[in-house]
């Protein structure tokens, strides 16, 4: 068994983070876990519906990607404080077969046109601050997103 | 719990998606009404979408499938039921959706198809 | 030559007027010994003028730069000139702000053979400079809000939903929209868009002065949005200055539905609406051909 060779990036001091509860993304269970995670934890916090959708968005592009490209994985959520603003912080992680052309993926359009798209353009929108590590061959890819709620 | 359901009106087809629909589903979902529209003769297909909160690329993907599906079978798709926030969202993430009709409700879905029918009926 | 010890000859009526000064004063010589001292100074430490005499002012007073280079006495005494600040005075477990001057002493041939030190007391002052800043923060604070409230009413009297007929908004667009407004605005319409349930919505840009790359992308976006909705947008009132513009930047007008005036978009609506209405219901209008020529 290879040892997982995952880039990981080193954590931003920059917020309080609370913490981050992880839940499995697979074929058997799907997304409904992650999913209602996420709607639990928003309806504890002041968020706008546009927010919400946004975020909700999000969990589900990355959480799609991991059942199409990596057949399982896990995604960690967290409500960030950093003095009076809160934020999200979710990371996606799965041990697939990367992205082989990360600047490409991450062009405008190619989420798309082709179907092959991992609709990281329209994250990278949606949030803040995007960071992805991504190893071809069995390394797997790690996503973090940032977001700041007005 | 099939998240989807499927409500017969004439030549019309009333879709209604569930949220929590999942890839599988879709698909057998596509391929259901595949086999339905060009066994009945449907000439539109209306998908209401306002049990789902989330329109993500995955499913906008599936959505323009069916589109183009259903037009090579000679049916016409109208989507009703996008909130707000969904709107706003398909637009920050720059979910375009091509050649697919729009409506407010599906009784405007039913004027739209109507229309069409009279205009293709006049030509 | 005449010492410091032998001014001490006046002692009385001097110290009669320096006891009466509420500040601090005192005097040393070169080793820092306290030759004069007034009874607010004493008393700032606990103390009577009487336990200070020739005792050294470090023993006495405690401030964070005494027996340092930055001792206020020895600056002004080397550098021969007026040397003021602040600093903090320690005593009983209390910290005492205290601002003070300390000016080197000559004799009548000019050499310096001490330092007079002043200080006062700032804890007070310090305290009602916090206030003000407080009060001043507070007066921003509201200021702030106002402006808020003031903006946003702008936003919404120069973007205004018109609900101008059954079924058909009206969205005149006046003076320049920022991304930020321009976002709430678009959020607002669609928001009408959904109670009202209008199938039709006229964007007016008579209002709108110039129009560059990232606002005709918003426009357009607008549009975008409102067939989203299941609605469709009508634009009227583009300038030949701002058609011109459009032209220029390459944006793609395709399929946008475009009329000059309002009236005229209305028109078409209304055209339209009728038309629907005829072919759901298989009923003849109620009437309104005799309102529309």
């Amino acid at each position: 068994m290879s040892q997982r060779k995952l880039v990981k990036l080193p954590d931003s001091q920059m917020y309080d983070t609370e913490c981050p509860v992880c839940v499995p993304v697979n074929k058997t269970v799907g997304l409904a876990p992650i999913r209602s995670l996420v709607r639990c934890s928003l309806e504890e916090i002041t968020i706008s519906s546009v927010d919400s959708a946004a975020i909700m968005t999000i969990i589900n592009e990355l959480g799609h990607n991991i059942l199409r490209h990596a057949g399982r994985g896990k995604i960690c959520f967290a409500v960030i404080g950093h003095g009076e603003r809160l934020g999200i912080r979710i990371t996606a992680e799965d041990s697939g077969s990367g992205i082989p052309d990360l600047a490409m993926a991450l062009k405008p359009g190619f989420s798309r046109d082709d179907g092959l798209g991992l609709g990281l353009p329209g994250i990278r929108n949606m949030a803040d601050d995007v960071r992805i590590a991504s190893l071809v061959s069995g390394g797997g890819t790690f996503i973090e997103v940032l977001k700041w709620l007005s | 719990m099939v998240p989807f359901s499927i409500f017969p009106l004439g030549d019309v087809l009333l879709v209604s998606i569930q949220e929590e629909i999942d890839d599988v589903s879709l698909a057998s979902l596509l391929d259901l009404l595949g086999i339905t529209v060009s066994q009945r003769r449907i000439r539109g297909v209306i998908v209401d979408l306002k049990d789902v909160d989330v329109v993500d690329s995955f499913l906008a993907e599936h959505l323009w499938s069916l589109a183009s599906m259903l037009a090579l079978l000679h049916a016409q798709t109208v989507i009703v039921g996008l909130s707000v926030p969904v709107v706003m969202t398909l637009l920050d993430f720059d979910i375009a959706l091509k050649g697919v009709e729009f409506a407010l409700d599906v009784e405007q879905a039913l004027d739209k198809l109507n229309v069409s029918k009279k205009t293709r009926q006049v030509t | 030559m005449n010492t410091l010890h032998e001014y001490r000859g006046d002692e009385g009526f001097l110290f009669e007027i320096i006891n009466a000064v509420p500040s601090g004063i005192f005097v040393t010589d070169m080793e820092h010994s306290i030759m004069i001292i007034n009874k607010a100074a004493a008393e700032m430490v606990g103390r009577t003028p009487g336990d200070c005499f020739d005792r050294k002012c470090y023993d006495i007073f405690d401030t964070p730069m005494c027996q340092t280079d930055n001792c206020t006495c020895r600056v002004a005494t080397s550098s021969g000139s007026v040397n003021k600040g602040q600093t903090i005075l320690r005593h009983g477990g209390r910290e005492i702000p205290i601002e003070y001057a300390s000016r080197p002493l000559r004799n009548h041939e000019g050499q310096i053979i001490g330092c007079v030190e002043h200080f006062v007391d700032i804890s007070e002052r310090l305290e009602q400079e916090k206030l003000i800043l407080s009060q001043q923060e507070e007066l921003i604070r509201k200021r702030e809000e106002d402006i808020r409230q003031l903006q946003e009413e702008i936003l919404e009297l120069s973007t205004p939903v018109i609900e101008v007929w059954d079924g058909i908004l009206a969205l005149p667009i006046i003076g320049a929209l920022d991304s930020h407004r321009a976002r709430i605005a678009m959020q607002r319409l669609l928001e009408y868009i959904e109670q009202t349930r209008s199938p039709f919505v006229i964007i007016d840009i008579t209002g709108v002065p110039t129009v560059d790359t990232e606002v005709a992308n918003r426009l357009l976006q607008t549009v975008d949005a409102v067939r989203l909705m299941g609605s469709e947008a009508i634009l009227t009132g583009i300038s030949p200055h701002i058609a011109l513009t459009m032209a220029h930047l390459g944006v793609d007008m395709g399929n946008i539905t475009v009329q000059s005036r309002m009236s005229d978009a209305l028109h078409l609506a209304i055209g339209m609406l009728r038309e629907k209405r005829w072919e759901s219901r298989g009923m003849p209008d109620s009437g309104h051909e005799d309102l529309i020529s």
